[in-house]
């Protein structure tokens, strides 16, 4: 009896964890009230640091691949990913330049302008890792909800092309400063597959507009 | 019949020294029988895996040289059938393969990749690591070291990619394959244990070297 006591206490302490953790999203009435803010907001940010976990997510694999490492932005087309575990890998943007650099070979380093397509991943990433989305053009459609303590902004390309990468984009924010907190891009989904693979990155630590030297972000 | 036998047999050996591949002359091996073996002779490392496995990549073509992910596991709804998933370090996916003995299925690959001819080849790179190549029971000539007999073990395997010559060598842990398949596509040669992977064509320029990654605990 008394067992069956503890048992009915377990579950339903259970079930209202998880109902708390469930936050259901839900759509921003003022839209354009928030874009104000996000664009006043980012006018403020000259830069950004902070650490980085990367979880990688695939339907048919049993567990998910994780990295991590810092991450670097300098308004308003730096952008760096140092990869640090489990393996070294740097990938930088700065102007129309990209590289990526591994212990392995030569970096490999690619003018965007001569590609349209990495152009457009290229402002993709900048715009949502900056937090600045304001100028990503009419090649998405976004959709606003708050989700907790968060804004949740849902970016979907319209492009073709750039849908073979990612179908589509969430972007977690910060409500208090409109700073990103997770990004999640979602891959197109796979014949068979029932579930969406995605990576997810979460932002921490975050240091707003400290100086960053111009070093960091050097394509050589 | 016993004199009989006793010509033949070494008639044989001597015919089979004659054509011996020089990858186990290169390793001071020489035949010694021709057996009917099992696939487990070939000690196939990813058999025995079962949950997810994540590697570095690393992949040189001429001279371009790329570092990736590599994802590798069995499929739950068909656990005959393996995927190897390839990503850039930052998540971007770059082909999405399944396969299997019998087949080879492409569920996605960047644009530059997707080419019947690279296709082919890194499905029987994959196949021929994986093993998929070669069937659970076949005639085989076994080689030995001419020296000593401990720790190295050398099959000639007709598989369907072609000729695979393979020495096994003891380690102090574990095993080291090596294979040399000699079949209708360009050469190619592999070693591989249970942590690192490299697999060449010494003709097209290509190698790719694939290593374990640390698991969470």
């Amino acid at each position: 009896m008394i067992m069956k006591k503890i048992l009915v206490i377990a579950a339903t302490l259970l079930a209202s964890l998880s109902f708390t953790s469930m936050q259901a999203a839900t759509p921003v009435s003022d839209v354009n009230g928030l874009k104000a803010k996000m664009q006043a907001s980012a006018e403020k940010i000259t830069s950004i640091q902070s650490d980085f976990t990367l979880e990688k997510y695939m339907a048919v694999m049993s567990s998910t691949m994780k990295s991590s490492g810092k991450f670097y932005y300098q308004k308003s087309d730096k952008v760096k990913l140092e990869q640090i575990t489990p393996i070294k890998n740097d990938l930088v943007m700065n102007g129309n330049k990209l590289m990526m650099k591994s212990g392995f070979g030569n970096p490999v380093i690619k003018d965007a302008s001569s590609n349209p397509m990495m152009a457009e991943l290229k402002k993709i990433i900048t715009a949502c890792m900056s937090g600045n989305i304001t100028d990503m053009g009419s090649n998405y459609k976004m959709s606003y909800f708050t989700e907790g303590s968060n804004y949740l902004i849902e970016i979907v390309p319209l492009s073709a092309d750039i849908k073979k990468f990612a179908e589509k984009v969430d972007l977690y924010l910060d409500a208090s400063d409109f700073t990103v907190v997770k990004m999640r891009m979602v891959e197109a989904k796979k014949p068979n597959q029932t579930k969406n693979d995605y990576s997810e990155y979460t932002f921490t630590n975050k240091k707003k507009n400290a100086a960053i030297a111009e070093s960091v972000f050097a394509i050589k | 019949m016993k004199v009989k036998k006793a010509i033949i047999l070494p008639v044989l050996l001597a015919g089979l020294v004659g054509c011996t591949p020089k990858v186990f002359t290169n390793a001071g091996m020489r035949p010694t029988t021709s057996v009917k073996m099992h696939r487990s002779n070939l000690m196939p490392v990813y058999d025995e895996y079962e949950a997810a496995r994540y590697y570095t990549a690393e992949v040189s073509f001429k001279e371009n040289h790329m570092t990736g992910i590599m994802a590798l596991s069995r499929e739950a709804e068909n656990p005959r059938r393996f995927r190897m998933i390839m990503m850039t370090p930052f998540g971007i996916p770059l082909f999405d393969f399944s396969l299997s003995r019998d087949s080879f299925i492409v569920n996605s690959c960047m644009e530059q990749m997707n080419k019947k001819v690279v296709l082919n080849l890194l499905e029987k790179d994959f196949k021929s690591l994986l093993m998929l190549d070669v069937p659970e029971d076949f005639p085989g000539v076994v080689y030995m070291p001419v020296k000593t007999t401990k720790g190295k073990w050398g099959y000639s395997v007709n598989t369907r990619t072609g000729g695979n010559n393979y020495i096994i060598y003891e380690k102090e842990v574990g095993f080291l394959r090596v294979i040399q398949n000699g079949g209708a596509i360009k050469r190619m040669n592999a070693w591989f244990d249970e942590q690192k992977a490299t697999i060449e064509h010494p003709k097209l320029g290509f190698k790719m070297t694939l290593t374990l990654m640390p698991q969470e605990e």
